[in-house]
């Protein structure tokens, strides 16, 4: 389902970087564990076609990622993969239901209002719909931008440190709403996090940190 | 949700930097609009009104100030000339057609013109009601007199003077016996009578003041009826002077020619300077000569305009580009959600020509309204009459600028969001 294999990313100037190999197979969460700068976002980027490796392969259902590019690979991870971001990425001048609209609209599905709000509505905002994101407190913006991950019925789900903002109570509720949503799309739920409260809520871990 | 939406609603979400440089956008547009309406109704109702008229003469003075006084109407004449000297030169073999006038008296501001029928065929007035003038002391007027008040058949009094405040001549009343259409020349802003009418009342106004008898008022009212009638018949000579038993002490003030034929142009006018006390003056040449003095002004308020609509194509342009900076997070989201880099210039580019259009419309009318209201403050009894309700050609151009300001603005934002690296932008690096 996603796999990982040999992969090397260079950045701008710096030297190339070797990513661990990932295989995941349909329904199977995973943490992506380690201190921050130790590789987790750019692997996360590189599963979500974001980043273009230097080699090596990403495949993603039947895709291979590396294969692709411009337009397809757009329009792929916008029906296939659904991320979502440390910083939430909510876009301002958008409604939250427009938010889930834009993401049905820009991955070139219909749209479809009804099944933007049930995504709403499973996350428990669905009375949020017509807010902007800055009307948002942090933890209805976080279940926001969860709802946009998954209102296209992604094969995939990405998370960068869904976790690090919230209090005991709430982090928990998001891994615990993150997993349920996997679960209702039978999606690969991979979550980068160095947040050690979140360490032993699921059980298929990578710890980047040892790994280098 | 689509293209249009997404851009709108980013437009929406900033509005007061958007506004800052509609506002700009619009006041360029609107003075370069009101600039180019204001000018071309100066300039071809100047042309329009000294049309067919190729050269006036009048007492010495300044040339422009002849022409200002007798073709526009709009300053005092330099004095008057005596008939016979008027008519010798009306009756030259390069003369096709000489139409006299006589100037000195107004009311309600309206100046009183005493001329011939001719200068009403001159400018193709129509009469709108009513007859012209047969008799002394029937007028006929332009119609905007008649909408400042005057009706057919309503008596009025001259008042001594080109402006109010003179000397009331209340024993004289004029009567309107007919209206003209208007014609958009300077006819509108007239009260056209018989050159006896200026007569009767200047000679009485002496007769008067020397308290002298009421033979001689009477003697002119025969001769009048003489002229008049000859007019009346269609075969008038160029001058109504040259009727039998006219008095030869009498004055006029200018005199319209126009040329039988265009070597005229060359001769006549320096022959009526050099072999008479009168003046002679192109109003074609003076015509120009006023437009450049006034062009000059007009070239300074247009760099003017150019500059703040360079400005405001810059502001557009750092607005932009600035809102770029926070933008580059949407757009790299967008483009996370599946958008094409396309996609992303699209909606860049749609923002900027949206704002320039709408700068622009905004602009246009703008102008028009501020011609139209500069138009109706203004006294129409002693200008020309701005109108914003007319569109212009040279409007076209100004169409096209949204395409061009709004492309350049989004031309460097689109391309640095084209280049964008979406794996940076999003991690906040």
């Amino acid at each position: 389902m996603l796999a990982i294999d040999a992969v090397e990313v260079r950045y701008a100037a710096s030297p190339k970087i070797k990513l661990p190999s990932v295989k995941l197979a349909a329904g199977e969460h995973c943490l992506l564990l380690g201190p921050s700068g130790c590789g987790k976002t750019t692997l996360l980027h590189v599963a979500a076609g974001l980043l273009k490796p230097e080699s090596g392969s990403v495949r993603v259902a039947d895709t291979d990622l590396t294969s692709i590019a411009g337009t397809a690979l757009d329009r792929f991870r916008g029906r296939n993969i659904g991320i979502v971001f440390q910083r939430l990425h909510l876009i301002p001048s958008l409604t939250i239901l427009q938010n889930l609209t834009a993401a049905q609209y820009c991955a070139g599905l219909p749209i479809d209002p009804a099944a933007a709000r049930a995504a709403l509505a499973r996350l428990g905002i669905e009375n949020k719909a017509d807010r902007f994101p800055a009307q948002l407190s942090q933890g209805q913006a976080q279940r926001a931008s969860i709802a946009r991950a998954i209102v296209n019925g992604p094969q995939l789900i990405l998370a960068d440190e869904p976790t690090s903002a919230l209090d005991d109570a709430n982090a928990m509720l998001v891994l615990d709403l993150l997993v349920q949503q996997a679960q209702a799309c039978n999606a690969v739920l991979l979550i980068a996090t160095h947040d050690a409260r979140t360490k032993y809520a699921i059980d298929l871990r990578i710890d980047l940190g040892a790994a280098s | 949700m689509n293209l249009m939406r997404l851009s709108l609603a980013d437009v929406r979400h900033r509005k007061l930097a958007n506004s800052l440089h509609l506002l700009l956008l619009t006041l360029g547009v609107a003075i370069i609009t009101a600039l180019l309406l204001i000018s071309t109704q100066i300039s071809g109702r100047l042309e329009r009104d000294a049309d067919g008229i190729d050269m006036v003469i009048g007492a010495k003075g300044s040339p422009l100030q002849l022409i200002l006084s007798t073709v526009y109407h709009l300053d005092i004449p330099t004095g008057n000339i005596p008939l016979d000297e008027a008519n010798r030169w009306a009756h030259n073999p390069m003369v096709a057609q000489a139409i006299p006038l006589s100037l000195g008296d107004n009311t309600k501001g309206f100046r009183i013109v005493g001329t011939t029928p001719d200068l009403v065929q001159h400018y193709h007035g129509q009469l709108q009601g009513g007859r012209l003038w047969q008799q002394p002391m029937e007028a006929v007027i332009g119609a905007e007199v008649a909408k400042a008040g005057l009706k057919l058949d309503q008596p009025f009094v001259g008042v001594h003077g080109l402006g109010a405040g003179g000397h009331v001549h209340a024993d004289h009343p004029y009567k309107v016996v007919g209206v003209l259409q208007p014609t958009g020349s300077v006819l509108d802003r007239l009260i056209l009578t018989s050159l006896d009418s200026v007569w009767e009342i200047h000679a009485a106004h002496q007769h008067h003041h020397d308290a002298d008898d009421h033979d001689g008022d009477h003697d002119d009212h025969d001769e009048d009826h003489d002229a008049s009638h000859a007019e009346g018949q269609g075969a008038a000579p160029p001058m109504p002077g040259a009727a039998p038993g006219y008095d030869p002490s009498k004055e006029i003030t200018a005199l319209l020619i126009h040329y039988r034929s265009p070597l005229a142009a060359i001769a006549l006018p320096r022959m009526v300077n050099s072999q008479s006390m009168l003046q002679a003056a192109v109003p074609a040449f003076e015509t120009a000569r006023l437009l450049q003095l006034l062009g000059l002004s007009f070239d300074t308020l247009r760099a003017l305009a150019g500059v703040l609509i360079v400005t405001a194509a810059l502001s557009a342009f750092v607005a932009l580009y600035n809102a770029m900076e926070t933008r580059q997070y949407d757009l790299a989201v967008l483009r996370s959600l599946g958008a094409s880099r396309g996609w992303v210039v699209a909606i860049l580019w749609i923002q900027a020509l949206v704002l320039s259009a709408a700068g622009t419309l905004l602009g246009l009318l703008l102008g028009h309204l501020a011609v139209e209201t500069i138009g109706r403050l203004a006294n129409t009894a002693r200008g020309v009459d701005l109108s914003g309700l007319v569109l212009l050609w040279e409007e076209l151009p100004i169409l096209l600028l949204p395409l061009v300001v709004g492309t350049v603005a989004a031309l460097i934002p689109a391309w640095r969001a084209y280049r964008t690296d979406l794996a940076t932008t999003l991690s906040g690096a």
